[in-house]
């Protein structure tokens, strides 16, 4: 293909097509606390293609002045950039719309085909669309086939005068079957490279880092390896409980909220090996590759290796808390999981014997999600205080909040005698890029709008981790928790998570 | 806040003595790059000096920085050390901040002063905000340790020579080059990009008949070359696309250039306007005619001149409106541009090829 004269290949500046993006769900939480400001950032920022649109779909009666306003309302809350600069505002809210219609209802898909094609007239968006299915997934088939049926998904070939996408929230299925079943019905329809399964995580800057820092600094990488490595955290945990999401909890738990996408897509990262290029596909053969290669559990495992809990009450941030079972909308005698601890294996060639130690939940002491990679004692020959090992070096990858590395190394103290203190080099995003780092959904909108898939879940990943913890699920429906609640809000977790590590030699890293 | 000056030897003690006076409070110290700034004027050192305290607050550095006092005869050197706040928040980010003065022969001593104090293992930045055809005594030890010299087309005069200088810079030096005038103008390249980016649009952006564009004229005291931008973008356009040039006319205010593109003329015109309110140089319009009498005009809002119109028309219809918003461009924000710009421009390398034999350019201002 001959290179475009005007755009220069290499330079951070790309070029999007033309677009509509219709929001199903457009009257929830999700679009209002993210999706809209992130859409707004990027039309702030001049990111966005000047032909494009929004159309919220959703079944509430509203105008599209009504809708503006209650976005507009929204972004002022939630944008990172507020208040809504009026001029940008006075061009941008020209172009949404809200389109009323029932999810099922088949009249109303052909009256949104009707109306997008009236937008691409008004603002040259070339038929090209992008669908984003903030819904319950129960509705992602149904969405999918009346789209298709209205003639709304056009057959994924490279000479189409215009293409059309699909973007997924988690969960995409409740476990091994439920997630095949899904994929199934939704290739009825579209094309996998046509399917965007959204996890926010991978749009966050410092997990994006986590590639750059392992493939773009040679120190690191060599020593990534059981060869030097002792063993791998990782923490995903929040100090807020369920809030109103009761009803969903009840259905979900956090194995299938937390550990089955956001845990296993960090994993995935921190273990793959160097991928041969950075297209979409060669980064995610590399991650299916780790995920492929944990050890499945074996039943001994359950007991061992495997820590659910539930969260009682107790205080977080001073302020008492009530524990899970007393939430609304949540059976007084729930047996649902607030947190998980798990240690896992990767029987390939880099990570044989290395144990990954996960963990995540609900009402822990600080919201912190981190990577913390522990390293080998060196040989034990010097530096002995009455044969007591000095502590290990720790590279810790922190997500959120305070993004950033630290490495953990041992000095000794200054003066005649020898004491190795250990000392922290610390490296800060924020104190080091003094601009605000954009929102995970901004990076995801725009990298669908020019269909660049490296940064969303492909199908064999997301089946890869169902099949790895189905069998947990499982498990835990046959044999019910006689302990729950096993730990007090405010807390890191019930001590068997603790007993877990402790069997090993080893202990959870205090955040 | 005036700073107190120091003798060179002093620098380093006194930096030691600023950090340590800090201890305790909720400030931080960091540096990406070390930043080395150099202008001789004085109304323009002030407009650079705007223009760091920007550039750290994007990227805390260490800043050196170095005006030349040409109006001195006398020998002279001071020199004197502060911090700059980069950003505040729960931590304050705060910048090493050294300041060399001189003046007559005691350029020889400026870069044994500057050399004890760059940090070791961080990108080393020059900018340039000087034309390279001065001869500076202090050009060459630079561009020997820096990793990419900024420069500042606004100093020039003679295009053409300045497209020699530093395309010989370019052959002759590892270093990375870029201007700020490249980088001020990048908005409008984007735009221009995404508009005639499919096939369809780019035939008919090779179509092209006139092209006219509307620049700010209005001066300041440290800003008057302001046709650079406007004949960067159209020197830019012409070099991508191929197109031959013909001749120039200067008259009066406007300047017309011809070219030639498959036997066929393209005739293109900068027309000054003056607004206050805008950054001296900053263009306005862009109105595209092809030979088929359609219209691309693109025009900036002028009470939000970051809101850009563009506008198709043929002879049978109009399309509506469509809005493009360019980043607000903060003096500093070109700066920022070039630092992250990965390696030298191919495009910049272009439009020096195309500037570099073309003497009537001089004539440009």
């Amino acid at each position: 293909m001959t290179a475009h004269p005007l755009e220069e290949i290499g330079v951070s500046s790309r070029f999007i097509d033309p677009c509509i993006l219709v929001i199903f769900g457009a009257t929830g939480d999700l679009t209002a606390r993210k999706l809209l400001p992130a859409i707004y950032n990027l039309a702030l920022e001049g990111q966005l293609p000047s032909q494009f649109a929004v159309v919220g779909f959703a079944r509430r009666d509203k105008s599209h002045d009504q809708f503006r306003e209650e976005m507009k309302e929204a972004i002022n809350k939630f944008s990172r950039n507020k208040p809504v600069d009026e001029a940008i505002w006075k061009n941008f809210s020209q172009q949404i719309f809200y389109h009323r219609s029932e999810f099922p209802d088949e009249e109303g898909y052909i009256r949104l085909s009707t109306f997008l094609k009236d937008l691409d007239g008004r603002f040259g968006t070339k038929g090209n669309r992008v669908y984003y299915l903030s819904t319950q997934p129960r509705f992602f088939t149904t969405i999918s086939e009346k789209l298709h049926q209205a003639g709304l998904i056009y057959p994924d070939k490279e000479d189409s005068p215009s293409w059309s996408r699909l973007i997924i929230e988690k969960p995409f299925g409740h476990d091994s079957d439920s997630a095949i079943a899904l994929q199934k019905e939704l290739l009825q329809f579209l094309s996998e490279d046509q399917i965007f399964r959204i996890d926010h995580y991978l749009g966050k800057e410092t997990v994006q880092n986590l590639l750059v820092f392992r493939f773009a600094n040679s120190i690191f990488e060599s020593l990534w390896n059981n060869r030097y490595i002792d063993h791998v955290q990782i923490t995903v945990g929040e100090d807020i409980g369920i809030g109103r999401r009761g009803a969903f909890w009840e259905e979900a738990g956090l194995l299938r909220d937390i550990v089955q996408n956001h845990m296993m897509q960090l994993l995935s990262l921190v273990a793959m090996e160097p991928p041969v290029n950075l297209s979409a596909d060669a980064v995610r053969d590399e991650k299916v590759k780790v995920l492929q290669a944990i050890r499945p559990f074996q039943e001994e495992d359950f007991k061992t290796s495997i820590v659910r809990g539930q969260y009682d009450s107790g205080f977080v941030d001073g302020e008492e808390v009530r524990g899970y079972r007393s939430e609304d909308n949540v059976d007084p005698n729930s047996n649902v999981e607030t947190y998980v601890a798990m240690r896992l294996f990767i029987d390939n060639w880099r990570w044989h014997g290395i144990p990954f130690y996960l963990r995540g939940g609900k009402r822990l002491p600080k919201r912190a999600t981190e990577i913390a990679i522990y390293f080998k004692h060196p040989p034990g020959v010097l530096f002995q205080e009455h044969g007591k090992q000095h502590e290990t070096n720790v590279l810790a990858i922190r997500i959120q909040p305070d993004e950033g590395t630290a490495l953990k190394i041992n000095c000794k103290v200054p003066g005649p005698a020898s004491p190795i203190q250990p000392v922290k080099m610390d490296f800060r995003y924020g104190s080091y890029f003094g601009m605000s780092p954009p929102e995970a959904y901004e990076r995801l909108i725009l990298d669908c709008m020019m269909g660049d898939s490296t940064l969303f879940a492909r199908e064999d990943e997301v089946l890869s981790s169902w099949r790895l913890l189905t069998p947990v699920l499982e498990t835990w429906k046959t044999t019910p928790p006689d302990c729950f609640p096993n730990y007090k809000s405010g807390t890191w977790g019930p001590k068997l998570a603790e007993d877990m590590m402790s069997h090993d030699g080893r202990k959870w890293r205090l955040l | 806040m005036p700073i107190d000056i120091i003798p060179p030897s002093e620098i380093q003690a006194e930096l030691t003595r600023i950090w340590d006076s800090l201890e305790g409070t909720n400030k931080m110290r960091a540096s990406l790059f070390n930043l080395v700034f150099y202008t001789k004027k004085k109304a323009r050192a002030e407009y650079i000096k705007t223009i760091s305290q920007k550039v750290i607050e994007k990227f805390p550095s260490r800043v050196i920085f170095i005006t030349n006092d040409t109006e001195k005869e006398e020998d002279s050197l001071e020199t004197g050390v502060s911090v700059l706040a980069a950003s505040s928040g729960e931590c304050d980010i705060v910048c090493d901040y050294i300041e060399i003065g001189y003046s007559g022969g005691s350029s020889e001593r400026v870069p044994f002063v500057i050399l004890p104090h760059i940090l070791p293992d961080l990108p080393i930045y020059v900018i340039w905000a000087e034309d390279p055809a001065d001869n500076s005594p202090l050009f060459e030890p630079l561009k020997k340790l820096s990793d990419r010299f900024i420069f500042d087309s606004e100093a020039v005069s003679d295009l053409a020579a300045f497209a020699q200088h530093l395309l010989a810079f370019k052959e002759n030096s590892p270093c990375n080059i870029a201007d700020l005038n490249w980088g001020r103008m990048e908005s409008w390249r984007n735009l221009l990009t995404s508009t005639f980016y499919t096939k369809e649009r780019l035939a008919r952006l090779r179509n092209t008949k006139n092209i006219q564009i509307l620049y700010n004229a209005e001066e300041t005291d440290f800003y008057c070359h302001t046709r650079v931008q406007a004949i960067y973008l159209q020197g830019w356009l012409c070099a991508q696309l191929g197109w031959t040039f013909k001749s120039l006319k200067n008259e009066k205010e406007k300047l017309t250039f011809f070219y030639e593109r498959d036997e066929q003329e393209v005739v293109i015109t900068l027309y000054p306007e003056w607004h206050e309110t805008l950054k001296s140089g900053t263009i306005i319009s862009v109105d595209l005619e092809t030979e088929d009498q359609e219209h691309f005009s693109f025009g900036r809002d002028l009470s939000n001149p970051h809101i850009v119109s563009m506008r198709f028309s043929t002879l049978e219809k109009c399309d509506m409106p469509l809005k493009y918003v360019f980043s607000k461009d903060d003096s500093g924000g070109s700066l920022v541009k070039e630092i992250c710009h990965k390696g030298t421009s191919s495009h910049y390398i272009n439009l020096l090829n195309f500037f570099k034999d073309k003497p009537e350019f001089s004539l440009c201002e």
